[in-house]
């Protein structure tokens, strides 16, 4: 299959390669099987591959924070996805790659109003928001907040 | 904002003021809120523009950094820092304190999608044997989806 490694820290236009790899395994207890339908490329994958993030993995790897596919094969013990289900991966599972090996319990079951590219969006920025206006103060309707990067997507 | 091109854009969205990076935008940030305090002050660039969030909060106001767009430190007045006694943190969504909570944020923020009162704009989208325009295009700004849906 296909799927995108880093292969050097450092600028990640020269560092990320297409290759060709071997199939994940079948899923182990507790594990998913994915087919990646899409991934974003965000700010927080640009770190990494240039190796200013707070996550280093061993290279080659595949990187990719995020992203959504549909569940193809289900582990032993695996009961709160089905197969079919559009599901968001979990952090630490990387996602570029035509298919991914996930932790079921993290796995987030996408509601069938949401397209696959919108879903592939939701773990990161909109949930950064969500965190980021409730984890520090109690806001009320009408109160104010101030931020920068107005046309970056968490804001 | 640093383009003034845009604020009628971000305008559009329901922001109650959109001001550009100047000398003055402290003062629009307080006339725009008629002197209400502000509580909370996000700043995702660092460098001068932290300067500008740290100016706008109130005594015991709460400056979050959660990204560093600029690649800038961040930029903290001592007036602002210790004159108004600012608690200053950093964000990480994988800190174990949000991590538990990510579940409750990612379905609050999918119901509000699937709502349809917030949208995920897409910029463009490559396939995966473009990487390299992906990223470069990434770094140009936007957001770049890979499709995997058709692997080649």
């Amino acid at each position: 299959m296909k799927a995108i490694h880093l292969t050097a820290y450092g600028n990640p236009a020269q560092h990320l390669q297409l290759v060709e790899v071997a199939e994940p395994n079948a899923p182990v207890m507790g594990e998913v099987l994915v087919r990646m339908e899409y991934a974003p490329v965000d700010y927080s994958d640009l770190l990494l591959a240039n190796g200013v993030y707070f996550l280093n993995p061993q290279l080659p790897s595949v990187i990719g924070g995020e992203g959504a596919g549909i569940v193809e094969a289900l582990g032993p013990g695996v009961a709160n996805v089905n197969v079919g289900d559009r599901v968001t991966i979990p952090f630490r599972t990387f996602t570029w790659a035509e298919k991914v090996l996930a932790p079921a319990d993290g796995l987030f079951v996408v509601p069938p109003s949401i397209d696959a590219k919108t879903a592939s969006m939701l773990n990161i920025n909109p949930t950064t928001a969500v965190l980021l206006l409730d984890g520090f103060v109690t806001l009320k309707p009408k109160d104010w907040i101030v931020l920068n990067a107005a046309n970056s997507q968490v804001a | 904002m640093r383009r003034p091109e845009r604020i009628a854009e971000i305008e559009g969205l329901g922001v109650d003021f959109v001001g550009v990076e100047a000398q003055q935008l402290t003062k629009q940030i307080h006339d725009a809120t008629g002197g209400k305090p502000i509580s909370l002050g996000l700043d995702a660039v660092g460098g001068p523009a932290a300067a500008t969030i740290a100016a706008a909060l109130p005594p015991a106001g709460h400056f979050v950094s959660y990204a560093w767009l600029s690649g800038l430190p961040i930029y903290l007045p001592q007036g602002d820092l210790i004159g108004k006694r600012l608690n200053i943190r950093g964000f990480w969504m994988y800190y174990d304190e949000f991590l538990q909570r990510i579940r409750a944020a990612l379905t609050e923020a999918a119901q509000v999608v699937a709502s349809g009162r917030l949208s995920l704009p897409v910029t463009a989208v490559y396939k995966p044997f473009q990487i390299k325009e992906a990223i470069e295009h990434s770094q140009r700004g936007g957001k770049v989806l890979l499709d995997f849906t058709f692997a080649n």
